[in-house]
């Protein structure tokens, strides 16, 4: 959500102090992680829009691309690197939509819940960001 | 570039490693932080030192008195009582390994528990409710 790690590493860290000190709200409606994973999304969005790091990020990851720069941050390899800058190109509800149904594994209604939207809104956004997520990666190897 | 081809190449996408230091490091860099100037509203100065002389009596008076009536007291335990849910205990637990010394439900709400390390030892958790006519509180040691 983030594509830094230094950063994933703070929001989480939020995200368990914040979950400590709504202990009281939680009423067990819903698994105890589902209702973790929706305060760290929830982090996540307020800290993008805090942070407005997205034009930032889409500067500097179009000219990272654009020059070939070798992966950084830390990344096992290129893949990874290209598909992390093209997931930090997208909207940030865009990009939560995608790293829930991808990555956590939800269906869209499940995401629709962690998300607090609508699940028709989560089809959308997940359409919205493949189409993009497929012309930001079309010059990379797929089988 | 297919639907297929898209997913392939966004689930072979790995995240950077997180280091073992940084995992060991996390819990303790929670509880700092819990500890300092984030500490919940609801936790009085003092509360925890007087809670714990408060709960260790009511925890032997209470086992005492409850000896051979546990099946008709289970069945009085009502349905928002969050502590009597083994899953959520054990979601609890699970989420501070070695380090939760107990839960707390009364009117205040629900805190936890936390040991500075991650030294208690393994042990089934064990589910006291005090009520003194009007108001209960529950914990889970």
């Amino acid at each position: 959500m983030t594509g830094s790690p230094d950063d994933a590493e703070e929001l989480a860290q939020d995200a368990f102090v914040r979950a400590y000190q709504r202990l009281g709200t939680f009423n067990g409606e819903s698994r105890f992680s589902s209702w973790l994973c929706k305060i760290a999304i929830n982090l996540s969005l307020d800290w993008r829009r805090r942070e407005r790091r997205r034009d930032h990020l889409r500067t500097k990851w179009a000219a990272e691309v654009a020059a070939g720069d070798n992966p950084g941050d830390g990344f096992p390899d290129e893949l990874s690197w290209r598909v992390q800058g093209a997931l930090n190109r997208l909207p940030a509800k865009q990009r939560a939509a995608i790293v829930l149904t991808i990555y956590e594994n939800q269906s869209h209604a499940e995401a629709a819940k962690t998300l607090g939207c609508a699940e028709a809104t989560v089809s959308w956004r997940v359409f919205a960001a493949r189409r993009k997520l497929k012309h930001l990666l079309k010059d990379l190897p797929h089988e | 570039m297919n639907e297929t081809e898209l997913e392939s190449i966004l689930k072979k996408a790995r995240l950077p490693e997180i280091s073992g230091e940084s995992l060991e490091m996390f819990p303790r860099r929670i509880v700092a932080r819990l500890k300092g100037n984030n500490l919940p509203p609801r936790a009085p100065r003092g509360f925890w030192p007087r809670f714990a002389w408060a709960f260790g009596l009511a925890a032997s008076i209470v086992v005492a008195m409850n000896l051979g009536h546990w099946h008709e007291r289970r069945e009085a335990i009502p349905p928002g009582d969050l502590l009597a849910n083994v899953k959520w205990v054990r979601e609890a637990l699970a989420m501070f390994p070695n380090r939760l010394r107990a839960i707390v439900q009364d009117e205040r709400g629900l805190n936890l528990v936390l040991s500075d390390s991650d030294d208690l030892p393994a042990s089934p958790p064990l589910y006291i409710r005090i009520c003194d006519g009007e108001h209960c509180s529950s914990f889970v040691t």
